[in-house]
């Protein structure tokens, strides 16, 4: 903490903060500070398309080394490429079914409430309010 | 160079990874350095590059995943760094070579791998079976969990390392237009700008994507099911 911050001139400041949020809120109020927005559609439909490719690779793989070794050519092969396309499409289903989950309601994966409140970063005192909105106040800067 | 029969040459993959670790060290040390009640504008950079990560931890894998933190943070600055770094021209993308995606991935996987057995012992081989479903699908089942389990280093590294070469082939593919159009090659120019910036879009992404699956593998080991 440095010495030129005045409390009073941090109320001023929270005084502008929230001048500036009210003010992005009321230009576009889909938009959440802080979250990624629809652009991580982009990386998600990437993960779908790479999970099926990597699993029947990675399945044929299996089959095709376990056929080498047992001498069981072309069964295992087969027989493993279906296992493995399978396991794409479960990958491909939970990638996707995390993608809505987080779309909804911005709860994301298993934690519940309780875990969420805790923050592991600088102690309270120190920690400065207006960083983490700092996103949607731009104009003031 | 070789030493024990392993090369160990310098190479400019090498030097690039050094200089994007002293970019990042550079990053978040000058940026914390004043520590401002109230942050100018590198600190406020670097706050929220620490609060990104820590809310994707917090929210993936909970208080479970507090001591892990450091090192979800330290994967997500250099993947960062080296996407971003590989965006200044005549520069190298360190990210775009599969062997060093695959290598970060390869050791968030058995890293992950590690940290569940140590945590659960045997039981952590539960994982493989889905809960509530009939003994008679378990053979079936347990071949797909390990299949997809197995799959995860690779779609780890294989993700980030296509999306940051496919970018920069485009890229330059379309640069090299621009001198061979003559007059016209302002069409070119144009649209390499606008793929530059969502080059940039990418390369954040990816490390942000990179981080969070780092995340949801961790939560897969410490809580199981």
């Amino acid at each position: 903490m440095t010495g030129e911050d005045r409390p009073l001139d941090l109320a001023k400041l929270d005084a502008r903060l929230k001048k500036a949020q009210e003010a992005a809120r009321a230009r576009d109020p889909e938009a959440q500070p802080g979250r990624m927005g629809n652009s991580f559609g982009l990386g998600m439909g990437m993960r779908v398309g790479t999970e099926m490719a990597a699993a029947l690779a990675v399945g044929g793989g299996i089959g095709w080394f376990l056929d080498r070794w047992l001498g069981t050519e072309p069964i295992l092969l087969l027989v493993m490429l279906l296992f493995g396309l399978a396991a794409g499409v479960k990958g491909a289903y939970s990638a996707a079914k995390l993608m809505a989950a987080k779309g909804e309601d911005g709860s994301q994966g298993p934690v519940s409430k309780e875990e969420r409140r805790w923050v592991f970063s600088y102690p309270r005192r120190t920690r400065p309010k207006a960083t983490a909105r700092l996103n949607s106040s731009r104009s003031i800067a | 160079m070789e030493v024990g029969g392993v090369d160990v040459s310098f190479t400019n993959s090498a030097l690039w990874m050094v200089l994007v670790i002293a970019g990042a060290t550079l990053f978040l040390t000058l940026g914390m350095q004043r520590r401002a009640m109230v942050p100018g504008r590198l600190q406020s950079m670097a706050e929220m590059t620490y609060e990104l990560v820590s809310g994707v931890v917090r929210d993936n894998v909970g208080s479970a995943g507090r001591p892990y933190f450091p090192f979800i943070f330290t994967i997500f600055i250099f993947v960062l760094f080296s996407n971003l770094f590989g965006l200044i021209p005549y520069s190298f993308t360190v990210t775009s070579h599969i062997i060093v995606t695959f290598a970060l991935a390869a050791m968030v996987w058995i890293g992950v791998t590690v940290i569940g057995i140590a945590k659960h012992g045997l039981h952590f081989f539960s994982l493989f079976l889905p809960k509530g479903i009939p003994i008679a699908l378990a053979p079936l089942l347990v071949v797909i969990e390990l299949i997809s389990y197995l799959v995860r280093p690779v779609t780890l590294s294989m993700r980030l390392f296509a999306n940051m070469m496919a970018g920069h082939t485009l890229i330059k593919v379309i640069a090299g237009f621009v001198v061979a159009l003559g007059l016209f090659g302002v069409v070119p120019l144009v649209v390499t700008s606008a793929i530059y910036g969502l080059e940039l879009l990418v390369a954040v992404l990816q490390a942000y994507v990179f981080a969070i699956l780092t995340s949801l593998y961790l939560n897969d080991a410490l809580n199981l099911h």
